[in-house]
């Protein structure tokens, strides 16, 4: 089909919104959204993800004069996949199946991403993303999981979480608890808010709770105070998530001192209804229905029942509006630079928190292909996975000599430390090589997988990392200082390593099960005279080199 | 070897001639992380004023009147229960149990016009200053200093209990709001600066400051980080460039003994004499079977954790500042004077026990800094997550929660001593005008400890919540 340009879409609202004077106008530049009335040429819609990537990405290092780093080798690129879809470094047996042969990277990511630990991976993941950094959110990684396995779009469970999804069907994957989302917030609706507005759409809009948002032009107490409205019929009763028909409509105190309406509006400017009762009624109403809910609250025990649904459900609006075409861009670009981000080490907007007009992406063409992608592809999430890190961008050595180019041009990749999850089922793959045999078939490696994944236990003073990581107190000090974790490093690797032949085995094996590679020569040199000098206690010389291999950057880090 | 391309991670290591870092071992890796800020302080423009900050929490809500602010041509029920005294500055009157603070008060500063506009007891809000990460005045001076001292290996920021003092001790548990476990969660606080910068409680077990100290044999240890080193030398063929210095630095945190600094029994016996406040009044008469812990049958459950141990949690707080610590918040429990039975004494045994003992700590520790001529380089806070109604009831002068005023000490830190800031209303009740608050606390330390003017020209030097906590509120402008 040739090359057709395929146009995107101005923003609806256009320029004519521009010159006037309504929120409205602010939806535009507050959501960074292409205004801009002429065309923006994108790549045509059925270019593979990857070749997209590597086509703005090259675009950019070329006008910056910027020859990117080499291919990372193999073995390294293997091992980046295995903790980016999985979760985990390749066990030793793995990693050597690559050796040797060129390495055809989109057979490993198809078989990674349809083993059982892309959605165990990704339910970790995504339970830190809805966390957004509260430490005490409720977990929601039971339902994760199952959303997941069942590969279910993000938009529907961007329904699932907001408690507004059409029941399941019988046999469907059950949603249950996924409205803890909203039900564990509801206590705190600013910060419910806060949350809703930064994972899903990019945008934390905190600051203008309180006055207008010092960085962002136009985002004032409204948008704050009308993205809470959206919640504000939302109660708990019996321990589920349900809406009322009526509340009083609040008011919030403006910083200008002036005492506003607070109404349900979208980021956009996009109003949800407001009841048109009038005041008298309206109080009325209210009092009936709080009154009826107390009624069934006290029946509950004996009848079960629940009060009865809204006409209007105010969530489901807020879902409706998010989702619909005028708005829905946002909903997906926001996802997009988010995983962007979890992959490439830095967002296409960084914040990832931040996108707004006056913050734009590095790459505005590629985010907004993605982003349409991701909808014309009903929000495919492993799709879009797939595909990001199916380029040669990704797939770059990680190291730079002299001064490194912008983090922004993608020209190498980035260092990522690993996550408490990664860094868990990691260390126990390393710490026990001989659970795994070359010649498992696939269903018994998948059940010692299991296994050892159920054994893994936790390992708290492994700090998640946020985009302002640094390495706390506790892990250093506990590696290198905490009895029971000296004494369990590598007790069931010694035994393995033992059994081997000669130094030189030994010292290549625990290489490859810790650090998914073989030993170089400078290190087969430098732990075959150390290991020669512990002859007297070779076990202790052996704990030693584990040791060290467990505590090199290049175990703690995906690079 | 892996080169560590990503400012997060070379963040401070940086300079401006290579702004990468190539990175040794973990150990080197993560405690050179956390170590950054202050070692770039050395090197060149740096945001870090190298000031420790001790911040001193009277929890349950210290009274304004029998503290800083009495007032003097009020009805009886509203003035200081226990009486007034003239201060070294004319005019101005301290309450009855504080004559040592009085003599010193040309070395400190009352605020009478902060209100922490909180009526509970959580400590948050004056701890936070109201910041949206949750996080504690103490995280954020973490957060910005690094979280470990790069002199000592020492936490920066660190809360000391009674406990820290007194091994062995065991305090009673009262209600949630003042028990341990509220403690430890919140005056440790991070928030959503992420665990590094939680405050390290010391709790006076052993086997806690263990994480300070060598378990396995020194030579074993050694032998294994030279392995490493070795590996990372490996790596680095070819790289004569390296965080070295600073691997070094992590590396022997463990051999270094850190945790002789929270021991006292390493400090002059004169020095523990001068601060020690055991003898203000007799602990065991508040506990379980003591004399005062039963009021008209009814146990005063919530004084369980009132202790005489403040002068020496004081000096630890000194030493700890000495030995490279940025931030010391010391607790000290049960200022909750309700009276009538209430859970707590009144007013009256309150300031005359715990006031009194403040009154002795504080002049101790201000005599202390001085002689140690440490005064511009430690801020002291004192004060408290609210004030108390002024008002006090006839039988003990119990008085309640209020949140419209709350005392406020400061002394030190390089700010202008001598004063008395803003004044409350004719009862002691409310501000007089302008008022302050916890976001202004906040910004007064955080101006203390960081340099706002290259804070403003170079706000990478600090991450965004610290920048945007120093720059965004106004400190308290006369302390400036």
């Amino acid at each position: 089909m040739g090359n057709p340009r395929v146009t995107i879409p101005s923003h609806p609202l256009g320029n004519f919104i521009m010159k006037t004077c309504s929120p409205w106008i602010i939806a535009g530049v507050l959501l960074g959204l292409p205004l801009d009335a002429t065309a923006q040429e994108l790549l045509p819609l059925d270019r593979p993800i990857g070749e997209v990537i590597d086509h703005y990405i090259d675009a950019k290092l070329q006008q910056a004069k910027v020859k990117p780093a080499p291919p990372a080798a193999d073995a390294t690129v293997v091992r980046r996949l295995y903790l980016d879809l999985i979760g985990r470094i390749p066990t030793a047996v793995e990693a050597r199946q690559f050796a040797g042969q060129p390495l055809d990277r989109g057979k490993l990511i198809e078989s990674l991403v349809s083993s059982p630990g892309f959605a165990r991976h990704n339910a970790n993941e995504f339970d830190v993303l809805l966390r957004n950094r509260n430490t005490d959110a409720t977990s929601l990684q039971p339902y994760l999981l199952e959303a997941f396995q069942a590969n279910r779009p993000w938009d529907a469970m961007f329904r699932d979480l907001l408690g507004v999804s059409e029941p399941a069907k019988p046999g469907a994957p059950a949603k249950a608890r996924a409205d803890d989302f909203v039900l564990k917030r509801l206590k705190d609706g600013d910060a419910l808010t806060r949350d809703v507005s930064s994972i899903f759409f990019g945008l934390n809009i905190t600051c203008a709770q309180c006055h207008r948002h010092p960085e962002i032009k136009g985002l004032t107490q409204d948008y704050f105070f009308g993205m809470k409205a959206f919640f504000g019929y939302s109660y708990e009763f019996q321990g589920r998530l349900l809406e009322r028909q009526y509340v009083k409509v609040a008011d919030f105190k403006a910083k200008t001192g002036e005492t506003r309406k607070v109404s349900m509006m979208f980021l956009s400017g996009t109003r949800g209804e407001v009841s048109d009762l009038p005041e008298r009624e309206l109080v009325a109403a209210i009092a009936e229905e709080t009154k009826l809910i107390q009624e069934k609250a006290k029946e509950y025990a004996k009848a079960k029942e629940l009060p009865p649904a809204p006409k209007h459900s105010a969530r489901k609006r807020l879902a409706e509006i998010a989702l619909d075409e005028a708005n829905r861009e946002m909903f997906a670009r926001s996802i997009v630079n988010r995983l962007w981000f979890r992959f490439y080490g830095y967002g296409l907007v960084m914040r990832v928190d931040q996108m707004h007009a006056e913050n734009g992406p590095s790459h505005p063409e590629l985010l907004n292909w993605l982003a349409r992608d991701l909808i014309t592809h009903k929000y495919d999430l492993k799709r879009l996975i797939t595909g990001l890190v199916g380029s040669r961008a990704y797939a770059r050595s990680s190291e730079w000599r002299g001064t490194p180019p912008a983090k922004d041009l993608f020209a190498f990749a980035p260092t990522r430390p690993l996550t408490p999850a990664q860094w868990g089922m990691s260390y126990h793959i390393a710490n026990q090589p001989d659970v795994f045999k070359p010649d498992d078939p696939a269903e018994v490696r998948l059940k010692k997988l299991a296994d050892v994944e159920r054994g893994g236990g936790t390992f708290p003073f492994v700090e998640q990392p946020f985009d302002d990581f640094q390495v706390g107190i506790d892990e250093p000090l506990k590696l290198s200082n905490d009895e029971n974790i000296l004494k369990a490093m590598g007790s069931k690797l010694i035994p393995v390593l033992r059994k081997l032949p000669d130094a030189r085995r030994q010292i290549d094996e625990a290489t490859w099960a810790v650090l998914s590679r073989p030993a170089t020569p400078e290190e087969h040199k430098l732990f075959g005279e150390y290991l020669d000098q512990r002859k007297d206690r070779p076990d202790e010389g052996l704990r030693q080199v584990i040791w060290a291999l467990f505590n090199s950057p290049e175990f703690r880090f995906n690079h | 070897m892996l080169t560590i391309t990503d400012a997060r991670f070379a963040h401070g290591l940086a300079s401006n001639r290579r702004d990468f870092l190539r990175i040794g071992s973990l150990c080197g890796l993560t405690l050179s992380g956390l170590l950054a800020a202050k070692a770039k302080a050395g090197a060149e423009k740096t945001v870090l004023r190298n000031k420790s900050v001790v911040f001193l929490f009277l929890h349950g809500g210290p009274p304004q009147i029998e503290t800083f602010d009495p007032k003097r041509d009020v009805p009886e029920n509203n003035r200081s229960c226990t009486g007034e005294v003239q201060t070294k500055l004319p005019g101005v009157w301290f309450g009855g149990t504080l004559p040592k603070l009085a003599q010193r008060a040309d070395r400190v500063a009352v605020v009478r016009n902060f209100a922490s506009r909180n009526g509970g007891h959580s400590a948050l809000p004056v701890l936070t200053g109201g910041h949206r990460s949750g996080a504690t005045v103490g995280a954020m001076c973490a957060r910005g200093t690094g979280a470990l001292s790069a002199r000592t290996g020492l936490p920066m920021n660190t809360v000391v209990i009674p406990e820290a003092v007194m091994p062995g001790l065991r305090l009673g548990e009262p209600t949630d709001t003042f028990g341990l476990k509220t403690l430890e969660r919140d005056f440790g606080a991070a928030g959503s600066l992420g665990g590094s910068y939680r405050g390290f409680v010391r709790n006076g077990s052993a086997q806690q400051l263990g994480n300070f100290t060598l378990t396995v044999p020194r030579d074993r240890f050694t032998e294994r980080f030279q392995l490493l080193r070795q590996l990372d030398t490996l790596k680095h063929a070819g790289q004569a460039e390296g965080g070295s210095d600073l691997q070094q630095q992590a590396h022997d945190l463990l051999l270094r003994g850190v945790s002789d600094a929270f021991d006292l029994s390493k400090e002059d016996p004169k020095v523990v004499a001068r601060y020690d406040t055991s003898h203000v009044f007799d602990m065991a008469d508040y506990h379980e079977g003591g004399k005062h812990f039963v009021f008209q049958g009814k146990k005063l459950v919530d004084q369980a954790r009132w202790s005489n141990q403040l002068g020496k949690e004081l000096l630890l707080a000194r030493r700890l500042c000495e030995a490279g610590c940025g931030f010391v918040t010391v607790v000290d429990s049960s200022w909750d004077f309700h009276g009538r039975g209430m859970n707590n004494p009144g007013t009256i045994v309150g300031m005359n026990t715990l006031g009194a003992q403040m009154d002795h700590a504080v002049a101790a520790f201000l005599d202390d800094v001085k002689d140690r001529g440490l005064s511009d380089q430690i801020l002291l806070v004192v004060t408290g997550e609210m004030g108390r109604s002024p008002i006090k009831h006839k039988e003990d002068a119990g008085t309640d929660h209020w949140g419209n005023l709350t005392p406020l000490l400061v002394a030190g830190g390089g700010l202008k001593m001598g004063q008395v800031v803003g004044r409350s209303d004719r009862t002691g009740g409310r501000p007089a005008g302008e008022a302050y608050g916890p976001e202004h606390l906040l910004a007064t330390v955080l101006h203390t400890v960081f340099d706002a003017s290259t804070a403003r020209t170079a706000p990478e030097l600090l991450s965004p919540e610290v920048a945007g906590a120093l720059l965004n509120n106004d400190p308290i402008k006369e302390l400036f």
